[in-house]
C-alpha cells in the first residue's frame, strides 16, 4: 500500500514538524528552568519581577524561529494551499533546511536556559548588573540566529531547484 | 541528578543579606553591648524591642532552618543535621554521667529529637529513638564513659561515630557533598592529632582518637603525631593541607580557626553553581558561622571583653 504514497510530501512535511517540535522543546525546557530560578528570586523579592521576567523570555525565541521555518516550509510545499506535488529528492532536501533550525535550536535554547537562570541569580546579588547578565545569555541566540538564516536560505533555494 | 534551581535562586537573593567583613568588623567597634545590639538589628535580625541577644540569635537559628528545610530535600539537609544529633549525645552521656541537667545543651533540629536521645540516655532504654544506628552509639558511649571514667574516651568515640555518619551519608550524594564530608574528616582528624601531639599522647591512643576515614593516610598521621607537635607540622606540609602546619605552630586556637576559615573557603566554591545542592549547603554554613559570630561578639561586648580578644575568634565570612 506504501507504493501509492508519494513520499516526497512526507519527508518535506517531517522536517516542518521537526523544526517546530524540536525548538518548542528547547525553548519550553529553558524557559521552564529559567521561570524556576525566578520564582525563586520572586520569592524572596517580589519587586525584581520584571526585571527576572525578561530574563526568563531570553530562551523562548528559539521556539519561534522553528515555527517560522515550518510555517514557510508549509507554505513553499503547498501545505497550505496550492499544489502538494513534491518530489522525492525534493522533499529530502526540505528535509535537511529544516534540520538546521530543529537540532541547533533545541541545543541552543537548553544552553540560553542555564545562561539565563545564572543571569536570573546575578539579578538576584546584583540587579543594576540586569543589562550584562543578559548580554552573556543573549550571546547563545548568536548560534540559533545563525542556523536560522541557513534554514531559510536552504529552503527558499530549494523551490528554485528543477529536480 | 536533582536540580535545585529555585532553591539556589532563593538562596542567591537571601545571601545579600548576610554580614559582610565590613558589618562584622562594624559590630566589632560597637561601643558597647547595646550599640551593638542596635546594630545587629538594624541588619535584619529579627526581635522585639524587648528581647535580647539570646532571644535575636535563637529566631536567627529557627528562621535558617525553616528556611533549609522549605527549600532543600530531606537528604540534603540530613548531612547537617547528623551533627547535631551527636552533639546532643555527648551532652545527654555526660549530663546523665555526672548527674547535672543538661538539657539547656541540646540543640534542636538533629534527625532525632533532642528530648528522645537525652531521656533514652537517662533512662538506659535506647529503644524510643527508632535509630538503630543512634542507640548503639548511646548505649555504647554511655558504657564507655561509666567503665573508663573518661569524658574525652567518650567525646572521641561519639565525635568519630559522628564522621563516619556524616561519610555515608555523604557517599549518596554529589561530589560537593562527598568532598565536604572528606574535608570534614581530615579537618576533624588533624585537630585530634594536633591535640593528641599537644598532650604527648602515645601512638595507641592516637590510632585509637583519629577517625579512620576521610583522605588523609591516618597510619601516617598517628605516627606523626606521636613525635609531638614539630613533627605533626612536618607531615602536614607533605600533605595537601600544608597551609595549616603553618597555624598548627601558632597553636590550638589558630588551628581551630584556619579549619574553619578553610571550610568556609571550600564553601565559597558554590557561589559559581546555580544548578546543584552546594548553594543550600554553603548558605546555612555561611549562616551558621554568621550567627555564632554574633552570638560571640554580643557575649563578648556584654561581658566587656577586649575588642581583639573577640576579633581572634571571629571566623572568614561568606560574602
Amino acid at each position: 500500500m506504501f507504493e501509492s504514497i508519494d513520499w516526497g510530501i512526507v519527508f518535506a512535511l517531517l522536517g516542518a514538524a521537526l523544526a517546530s517540535i524540536m525548538a518548542g522543546v528547547g525553548s519550553a525546557i529553558g524557559v521552564g528552568k529559567a521561570g524556576e530560578a525566578a520564582a525563586g528570586v520572586v520569592t524572596e523579592d517580589p519587586s525584581k519581577f520584571s526585571k527576572v521576567l525578561i530574563m526568563q523570555l531570553l530562551p523562548g525565541t528559539q521556539g519561534i524561529y522553528g515555527l517560522l521555518i515550518a510555517f514557510i516550509t508549509l507554505s513553499q510545499i503547498g501545505i497550505l494551499g496550492g499544489s502538494a506535488e513534491i518530489s522525492f529528492a525534493k522533499g529530502l532536501l526540505y528535509l535537511a533546511a529544516c534540520l538546521p533550525i530543529a537540532i541547533v535550536g533545541l541545543l541552543s535554547a537548553i544552553s540560553q536556559g542555564k545562561a539565563a537562570v545564572s543571569g536570573i541569580m546575578m539579578i538576584a546579588k546584583k540587579p543594576d548588573q540586569m543589562s550584562k547578565g543578559m548580554i552573556f545569555a543573549a550571546m547563545v541566540e548568536t548560534y540559533a540566529i545563525l542556523a536560522l538564516l541557513v534554514s531559510i536560505l536552504a529552503i527558499f533555494g530549494i523551490a528554485g531547484l528543477n529536480i | 541528578m536533582k536540580e535545585y534551581t529555585y532553591s539556589v535562586a532563593r538562596v542567591r537573593a537571601k545571601e545579600t543579606a548576610l554580614l559582610t567583613r565590613q558589618d562584622i568588623d562594624q559590630l566589632l567597634s560597637a561601643d558597647g553591648y547595646n550599640s551593638a545590639l542596635r546594630l545587629i538589628r538594624d541588619r535584619g535580625y529579627r526581635s522585639q524591642d524587648n528581647e535580647g541577644a539570646e532571644e535575636i540569635i535563637a529566631s536567627a537559628e529557627r528562621d535558617l532552618w525553616d528556611f533549609i528545610a522549605e527549600i532543600a530535600d530531606e537528604n540534603v539537609v540530613r548531612i547537617l543535621r547528623i551533627p547535631i544529633d551527636y552533639h546532643n549525645i555527648k551532652a545527654s552521656v555526660k549530663a546523665a554521667f555526672s548527674g547535672i541537667d543538661g538539657h539547656d545543651l541540646l540543640l534542636d533540629n538533629g534527625t532525632a529529637d533532642k528530648d528522645l536521645i537525652y531521656s533514652s540516655v537517662r533512662s538506659r532504654e535506647y529503644g524510643e529513638l527508632e535509630n538503630h544506628v543512634l542507640e548503639r552509639i548511646c548505649e555504647e558511649a554511655m558504657t564507655l564513659i561509666l567503665r573508663t571514667q573518661d569524658g574525652q574516651a567518650c567525646d572521641i568515640y561519639v565525635d568519630n561515630a559522628m564522621l563516619a555518619a556524616v561519610e555515608n551519608e555523604a557517599e549518596g550524594g554529589g561530589d560537593f557533598i562527598k568532598s565536604y564530608a572528606s574535608l570534614m574528616c581530615d579537618t576533624s582528624n588533624l585537630k585530634t592529632a594536633y591535640r593528641c601531639a599537644a598532650s604527648g599522647r602515645g601512638l595507641q591512643f592516637i590510632e585509637n582518637a583519629v577517625y579512620d576515614g576521610g583522605s588523609l593516610n591516618t597510619g601516617e598521621l598517628a605516627k606523626a603525631a606521636e613525635g609531638g607537635v614539630n613533627s605533626l607540622c612536618e607531615y602536614t606540609e607533605t600533605t595537601r593541607y600544608a597551609e595549616l602546619a603553618e597555624h598548627m605552630k601558632a597553636g590550638a586556637a589558630a588551628l581551630e580557626r584556619s579549619c574553619d576559615d578553610m571550610l568556609m573557603r571550600f564553601m565559597e566554591g558554590a557561589k559559581f553553581d546555580s544548578f546543584s545542592e552546594a548553594p543550600i549547603i554553603a548558605y546555612y554554613y555561611a549562616k551558621r558561622t554568621e550567627i555564632d559570630a554574633v552570638r560571640l561578639i554580643l557575649s563578648g561586648k556584654l561581658n566587656r571583653l577586649d575588642d581583639n580578644m573577640i576579633r581572634e575568634r571571629v571566623r572568614r565570612t561568606y560574602v
